[in-house]
């Protein structure tokens, strides 16, 4: 059997693999005739997948707008250190945004902890909402990190590659390895028992709420700077707006969790877009 | 109503009786249509009828000529036996008197 037919056969649930397979080599079915032919169940196969609302909300919320989100605030990590990195090779003195020791150490733990919490939750909701989507939603979900390094590129240049490096490097720690846990977790064990995921719901509004909070901080320091002339804040309702989204997969969890009345209906197929 | 692609498939099966699998599903609707069964409306036509009730599937033996691989068993159920029966005469009933009706 053709190796490329094998492969594509792998999008195929196992039982349905092997019959179709064990068909083809019984016609003596090979080359383009047996690719057609597993080609063409695929594709009605994952057609058929996105008929359910899951994949939808998987590719345009998560994939489309908290993936994208992450990364912002992934950059936003490492900003004030490029920045620092980038002024002193430039001009030969340090770049501070204004902050005090505790508050810049406060200030970056909590987002690291924060971005490793979104970042687990959102792929374990992606492996929840798109289990045989995943080539297409988790694609698009890991995608983005091509879309904010390529300009990062251009505005970071000409030292990008040593800035670019710590870009991906943070990028890789804070957004794609836990991603990755959270959706292999996902995979794993499907949705999380309604205690965990109020354990978890309670972690991250905490540290959203903390978000919200000191994300006014470098702004404050601006203002203080300027002597009140220049106010660069967008304000804590846009804050609360950005991190709100990112706290919302972890409130798909504790509504999709075990013994859930949603979770009921789900399993006897209410939600089903069939 | 059945579809004219289920029609021809419970048929196949039913003829077939015993030895109703995909592949010989297959080989039945081409021989007796003429054209081209693609595996793909052969598989998702299968679990339609399924759903419906009309016929039921399984995983049977593993045969060296397939490779080691299962085939997917098929048998109509008589529901299946029943929709059948209807879509063929509902045809027959449609096609009385029309220039194709042979006598």
């Amino acid at each position: 059997m053709n190796i490329c037919v094998e492969l594509l056969a792998r999008l195929l649930e196992a039982d349905e693999r092997a019959a179709v397979l064990g068909d083809l080599a019984e016609l003596n079915y090979g080359g383009m005739k047996a690719f057609r032919g597993v080609a063409g169940l695929v594709l009605r196969r994952q057609l058929a997948l996105w008929k359910d609302w899951r994949p939808w909300l998987a590719l345009a919320g998560l994939a489309g707008v908290v993936s994208p989100i992450l990364l912002i605030v992934t950059a936003g990590v490492m900003w004030p250190l490029l920045l620092t990195i980038r002024t002193y090779l430039r001009v030969g003195s340090l770049y501070s945004t204004g902050l005090t020791g505790v508050e810049e150490v406060f200030t970056f733990l909590t987002v690291v902890i924060g971005l490793l919490l979104w970042s687990w939750t959102s792929g374990f909701v992606m492996a929840l909402l798109s289990r045989k989507t995943l080539w297409i939603t988790g694609t698009l979900y890991f995608l983005w990190i091509a879309v904010l390094l390529v300009p990062l590129a251009h505005l970071l240049a000409p030292i990008s590659v040593l800035l670019l490096t710590l870009q991906a490097v943070a990028s890789a720690v804070l957004f794609v390895y836990p991603s990755a846990k959270g959706l292999q977790s996902g995979l794993r064990n499907g949705a999380l028992a309604a205690r965990k995921a109020a354990l978890l719901n309670a972690a991250i509004l905490c540290i959203t709420a903390i978000q919200v909070w000191t994300g006014g901080w470098p702004s404050a320091a601006v203002i203080r700077w300027a002597g009140g002339t220049w106010d660069p804040s967008p304000g804590w309702p846009n804050r609360l707006f950005v991190y709100g989204i990112l706290a919302l997969p972890a409130a798909y969890l504790l509504i999709a969790a075990k013994d859930t009345p949603f979770a009921k209906l789900e399993a006897h197929g209410e939600f089903r877009g069939q | 109503m059945l579809g004219e692609f289920e029609y021809l498939l419970l048929t196949a099966a039913s003829r077939l009786g015993e030895e109703a699998y995909g592949a010989a599903i297959r080989q039945e609707i081409e021989s007796a249509t003429g054209h081209g069964c693609s595996i793909g409306a052969l598989y998702t036509t299968l679990d339609r009828l399924e759903t419906k009730g009309l016929l039921k599937t399984w995983m049977g033996e593993a045969t060296p000529v397939r490779g080691g691989r299962p085939k997917r068993m098929v048998k109509v159920t008589a529901k299946g036996v029943q929709a059948a029966a209807a879509f063929y005469n509902a045809v027959k009933r449609v096609s009385q008197g029309v220039a194709w009706e042979r006598p």
